[in-house]
């Protein structure tokens, strides 16, 4: 299971996650979403990925959950800090493509 | 090589770790690929196969999956990995005792970043026979060892 942390820093929300992130996360990451959703005046999230070992395609599905939410609220989304295992996942389902990756 | 998981521990541990480290040694690039298609086929061959799951991207997707291992008729069902290891490369077959009737994904959906995308873009083959629930998977040793 991952460990989920939220915050916000003025219009920012920043969303860390760390461990393995799969398909059992999702009731977790459901209510991040849910929140985002209700509209809290954020203009921009941040995934914050330093912290993670591994991710599936479960978490990358809740990764373009995420997208679909920001793209519904006009916030502007990245994913940050993802190294090794979770680069190269990242790099093989072509998320470059789909989301603003930042090292 | 034959290991036996309930989709209690598939869901609930690393078993892809375990059986890797039951294999002979490998290359760190072979390991990234047969460790990431190992989870995804364990976890479809859990969620999709022996707990006959369609989608997981809903709400209440942990109490579900909860109800299904705690029923006797599904939470029972095992889940077999068999593996063959040559001097060319790496066999792997992943067996579910799903329903073949209950039609279940083969292929992903929308996205394009289900599990049997990244077995397909990580292995040198694979094929999965609906009829028998094996999913297996091929892969070339990238350096000697």
């Amino acid at each position: 299971m991952s460990k989920v942390e939220v915050t916000t820093q003025s219009n920012t929300k920043k969303i860390a996650l760390s461990g393995h992130f799969t398909a059992m996360d999702h009731d977790q990451f459901r209510g991040i979403l849910d929140d985002l959703q209700s509209g809290q005046g954020c203009t921009s999230c941040t995934v914050d990925l330093e912290h993670l070992d591994f991710i599936d395609s479960g978490g990358l599905g809740m990764l373009l959950l995420l997208r679909d939410a920001c793209i519904k609220q006009k916030m502007a989304l990245s994913l940050n800090n993802a190294k090794g295992d979770v680069l190269r996942i990242l790099d093989i389902a072509k998320f470059d493509q789909l989301f603003k990756v930042v090292g | 090589m034959v290991f036996a998981f309930s989709s209690h521990a598939i869901l609930g541990s690393d078993c892809a770790t375990r059986v890797i480290s039951a294999l002979p040694p490998m290359d760190d690039d072979t390991r990234f690929c047969v460790r990431v298609c190992l989870h995804e086929a364990l976890y479809n061959a859990a969620l999709h196969g022996n707990l006959e799951l369609m989608d997981i991207h809903h709400s209440g997707i942990t109490k579900q999956v909860q109800d299904r291992l705690d029923d006797p008729r599904l939470g029972s069902r095992p889940v077999f990995v068999t593996c063959d290891a040559t001097a060319e490369g790496l066999s792997i077959v992943v067996k579910d005792f799903g329903d073949p009737e209950v039609s279940l994904p083969t292929e992903d959906r929308g996205h394009g970043v289900g599990g049997l995308t990244l077995i397909r873009r990580l292995t040198e083959a694979m094929s999965f026979d609906p009829k028998v629930k094996e999913l297996t998977m091929r892969f070339c040793w990238k350096e000697a060892i």
